[in-house]
């Protein structure tokens, strides 16, 4: 098995679903790729995978049920389907999601924020430490969107971040529009909080569409991306321009040219290389 | 030592007052609480729509996977 390609500078990717699978092989610019482990078995791995694969494609395994801000610790059994995915897709990264996905005996379905205390803090590092000795290549987690607020949180999303990175490893997979969503709706600027994120410790970086219901920003990944998170997005590519970037989209698929043009828009929102000349201008 | 079963309440009480089963917990905005879970709802649904319309997710019995890394890990590190 060949060692896992990174990911390139400078990459912008699209989610792989059944639906944008023919976009993702065919498009030429693609330079990452990411599959809902969920979603898979790796003894039965689709055919256009294994082709993204042997061509050198990165492709991430993205969990989403493994709840690392669960009270409880990760299960093995999730651990060793996401290890197994990574090694028979030969991915460079696994990642996860900062939520808790779980309570009692009960699977909410979907990611719920975790308190950002340091109580809470030390749960997550628990369990992300745990999570990492059992991968087999390096994990990043993800800042979720969240429509509810912990009446008891004492950090703010970005300390809770730089503090978890402080303590652990693991990379970020920082989400622009999960991070537009908060801002959004619980009244904090998402460009000046920026600044306080652990910049350098972000793999790479989501994108996807939302929209406005009731007052609340809703991360629906199945619009085109709005003006809220396109500014992060862009925001951060100024701070981090050769940072890796992923289009999330899971549902009204409307064309391929539809996809093309939020990906041509990603690549747009990159300051641009600086030629050989301007670099040697720049050293001191 | 995180208390991990104060937090395993909290979350159960959250997560049940998301799913109309229970009030919210003292101190949510009960709006933010109302509308997220009303969401939650939607998206449970949604998955579960869609889940009947595609193949089950890989279920596999207990040390399946455990198996499967291991020769996948012993096929990674065979010389080449």
């Amino acid at each position: 098995m060949s060692p896992a390609p990174a990911i390139p500078p400078r990459a912008t990717g699209l989610g792989w679903r059944p639906e944008t699978a023919l976009l993702v092989h065919r498009h030429e610019g693609i330079g990452l790729t990411e599959v809902v482990a969920e979603n898979l078995d790796p003894r039965r791995l689709p055919r256009p995978l294994l082709d993204l694969r042997d061509r050198g494609v990165p492709i991430i395994v993205h969990g989403v049920g493994l709840g690392l801000g669960d009270a409880g610790r990760p299960d093995p059994a999730r651990l060793d389907h996401l290890a197994a995915l990574a090694l028979a897709l030969g991915s460079p990264l696994v990642s996860e999601h900062i939520a808790f996905v779980r309570g009692g005996d009960r699977e909410a379905g979907h990611l719920l924020p975790v308190e950002r205390t340091p109580e809470t803090l030390d749960v997550l590092v628990e369990n992300i430490e745990l999570a990492r000795r059992h991968l087999p290549v390096p994990l990043a987690v993800e800042n979720i969107a969240a429509l509810v607020a912990w009446p008891g949180d004492t950090l703010t999303e970005a300390e809770f971040l730089r503090r978890l990175c402080a303590r652990s490893e693991v990379s970020l997979l920082f989400d622009a529009a999960n991070w537009w969503a908060n801002a959004f709706n619980f009244g904090w600027s998402a460009i000046d909080e920026l600044a306080a994120l652990p910049l350098d410790r972000i793999a790479y970086a989501h994108v996807a569409g939302g929209r406005l219901r009731e007052g609340y920003y809703v991360d629906t990944h199945a619009h085109a991306m709005g003006e809220g998170p396109r500014a992060v997005a862009g925001a951060l590519l100024g701070l981090r321009p050769a940072l890796p970037v992923l289009l999330e989209r899971d549902d009204h698929f409307d064309g391929e040219a539809s996809l093309r043009r939020e990906l041509a828009a990603i690549d747009a929102m990159r300051p641009p290389v600086p030629a050989r000349e301007e670099l040697a201008d720049a050293r001191p | 030592m995180p208390d991990r079963e104060r937090i395993a309440a909290a979350q159960a009480a959250l997560l049940s007052a998301l799913l109309d089963e229970g009030p919210a917990p003292a101190g949510f905005d009960p709006d933010d609480v109302g509308f997220a879970g009303r969401m939650l709802r939607e998206k449970r649904a949604t998955v579960a729509a869609k889940q009947d319309q595609r193949q089950p997710p890989p279920a596999a019995p207990a040390g399946v996977w455990g198996r499967l890394l291991d020769r996948l890990r012993r096929r990674r590190s065979a010389p080449r």
